[in-house]
């Protein structure tokens, strides 16, 4: 469904500004209101049009723009969100057909179930809507690295950008697109396994500051480099997930422990190498960067800090190493409730838990047991 | 005299003139800006309103006062129900209603109103959509052309090429044209009993989807129906418009 935020709101005039007011005086003195005289749906005043299409669904959005010239032109000048995933077969010649019509568009879900979207496609998007923020470009198997180097020279806005299973991109064109794509706050490379390398990493360390959260799940050619350059160059690093990234080792996550203190959300599923240096390290940190009395307004210290921390399968850490972090950080839970720090198939670490735990299980204890 | 029993006049366009109580006027929010920015005793002039549509639109805004405030015993699922019954109206009125409700800035009507238009062009095409409001085709031939291409793509997910209708079989021999068929799509006609949980049990191990035509299909688009009934003789290209799948 499309929401009422998908219409711009700055082309919703006021009636307001119709008033003409005659100044107060005797009685009988009239107050008067323009208001031009429309007869026929065709010439419907454009926020009126885009009220009703926010309430419909993409498709009869799309179908609406080809009612007349009047319905058109409304439309494509204030639809600007619209996702193209419930396409099943047609998804690519869509684009091409709607890309040159929806030029203010500013999020675009193209996320597909089976692979449709090819490389002109993206490059229609690229040539036509230069607005674009957010993108969703995920399972396009057939994309190429042509599709990576088209949005960077035409959508330079763009803040988060999915393009998890697009396995044929290569690290280059990666690399290319985070010159371009300064400003990407959310990245998504999930099974991207030939873009995320080292190279395409440092590249982003060096070039997407503002980056917020990352994925990098499955990517197994990513390594400590690649990590530490993003440590070091993107300080506002709120949530990683390095699930199956098995080359990493405690390097990393020093350098993420030492650099990104607003780290929320880090997953580290399946990295073998991972031991307790790298839990005291996050621990620590944490401890160290307490802002003094004069510094606490700077606001670089995240009030909650971890959140969520995923060590499953990794299988060198030991309990007191992982208490210590469950006990520095208040919101990492083992409680059924709020099950945020997650350690499945750590047989050894079944000991940890988080401090709401420890107090229920203190309170049961407590409750008297009655006499006779 | 009590502040209660407010009076605000309002003159329309054809020169009508209402007089209603404060508040059921000031729901609307152009009225009540007016009336607190001008003088108090003035008529206020509702050009672009006709008469007609205002005394509606009164009777609205004087519902919803009356319910809020109590004045009237109904319950919210009343209410509901009494906002769909007034907006059963013809397209130009509810036309009119519109406008009015934005020119004179009545969130609640303007909401109800754009709604009920939002409902009436889900899911239809745009011929579909221009006879309900009777709109005039301005395209040329060819945004015309490319129009029918987009709608055709967007509606992909039904009809076109490699669509089976099956009508009046047997059921053994359903099941054979389901298993012997390279089509996608398999439409079942609304006339046939069918044992529908073995057909659909088949059509998923081919990844067919199987629609059921509704009683009234509306199917301006047939091209041509064709009986299927030799069994895997391969597919029949129709362009239909379902709306319930089974």
């Amino acid at each position: 469904m499309i929401s009422k935020a998908k219409v711009g709101s700055e082309e919703l005039n006021s009636s307001f500004e119709k008033l003409l007011m005659v100044a107060a005086g005797n009685s009988g003195v009239r107050v008067r209101m323009e208001g031009a005289v429309i007869t026929d749906w065709k010439d419907i005043p454009m926020e009126l049009l885009l009220r009703i299409v926010s309430l419909v669904d993409d498709r009869t959005a799309i179908v609406a723009s080809g009612v007349c010239c009047g319905w058109r032109d409304a439309i494509c000048f204030g639809l600007t969100q619209l996702s193209l995933s419930w396409c099943k077969k047609n998804m690519n010649n869509l684009v091409l057909s709607l890309a040159p019509k929806f030029t203010r568009l500013q999020t675009l879900i193209l996320r597909q179930e089976n692979p449709q979207l090819e490389d002109n496609a993206v490059e229609a998007i690229a040539n036509f809507c230069h607005d674009i923020q957010e993108l969703d470009l995920s399972k396009s198997f057939k994309l190429s690295d042509h599709s990576l180097y088209a949005l960077a020279r035409g959508c330079p806005n763009i803040t988060k950008l999915n393009i998890s299973g697009c396995t044929s991109f290569s690290d280059g064109a990666l690399e290319y697109l985070t010159n371009f794509c300064q400003k990407l706050k959310i990245l998504n490379l999930c099974g991207c396994v030939k873009a995320a390398t080292d190279r395409a990493l440092q590249a982003i360390g060096r070039n997407c500051k503002r980056l917020q959260s990352l994925n990098l799940g499955w990517c197994d050619n990513v390594g400590d480099i690649g990590v530490m350059s993003l440590a070091y160059g993107c300080p506002d690093l709120k949530c990683l997930d390095l699930c199956g990234c098995v080359r990493i080792t405690d390097d990393s996550v020093i350098a993420l422990a030492d650099k990104c203190l607003h780290l929320r959300s880090l997953d580290l599923y399946y990295c073998r190498n991972i031991t307790d240096r790298a839990m005291y390290s996050l621990a620590h940190s944490r401890v160290n960067n307490k802002p003094s009395l004069w510094q606490s307004m700077k606001g670089r210290y995240d009030e909650e800090g971890l959140r969520s921390l995923n060590i499953s399968q990794c299988t060198a850490l030991t309990p007191s190493a992982v208490q210590t972090l469950c006990d520095t950080f208040p919101a990492l839970h083992t409680c059924s409730g709020r099950h945020t720090l997650v350690m499945s198939g750590c047989l050894s670490l079944t000991s940890v838990h988080c401090a709401c735990a420890v107090q229920a299980h203190r309170t049961l204890n407590t409750i008297p047991h009655t006499a006779h | 005299m009590g502040s209660t029993s407010t009076k605000i006049k309002l003159r329309t366009s054809d020169q009508k003139v209402f007089e209603v109580e404060k508040a059921v006027a000031v729901q609307s929010q152009t009225i009540k800006y007016i009336y607190e920015n001008g003088c108090p005793d003035s008529v206020i002039h509702v050009h672009s309103v006709s008469g007609d549509i205002l005394s509606k639109i009164l009777d609205y805004c004087k519902k919803h006062v009356n319910s809020a405030a109590g004045k009237e015993d109904i319950s919210p699922e009343e209410l509901y129900e009494w906002d769909a019954n007034f907006v059963k109206v013809d397209q130009n009125t509810l036309f009119d209603l519109i406008l009015a409700a934005n020119c004179l800035k009545i969130e609640s009507l303007l909401d109800l109103t754009c709604q009920t238009v939002a409902n009436m062009i889900k899911g239809k095409r745009p011929e579909e959509i221009r006879t309900t409001f009777n709109i005039k085709n301005d395209y040329t031939i060819e945004a015309e052309e490319a129009v029918r291409r987009e709608n055709k793509w967007a509606f992909d997910m039904l009809g076109g090429v490699g669509t089976m209708v099956i009508e009046e079989l047997a059921d053994d021999t359903m099941s054979k044209c389901v298993t012997n068929t390279k089509s996608r799509v398999c439409v079942i006609a609304a006339n046939q009993i069918v044992m529908m949980r073995s057909i659909s049990k088949l059509a998923n191990k081919k990844s067919i989807d199987v629609y059921k035509q509704p009683q009234n299909p509306t199917t301006p688009r047939i091209k041509e129906s064709v009986k299927q009934r030799n069994v895997g003789t391969g597919f029949i290209e129709l362009f239909f418009h379902f709306k319930c799948k089974m």
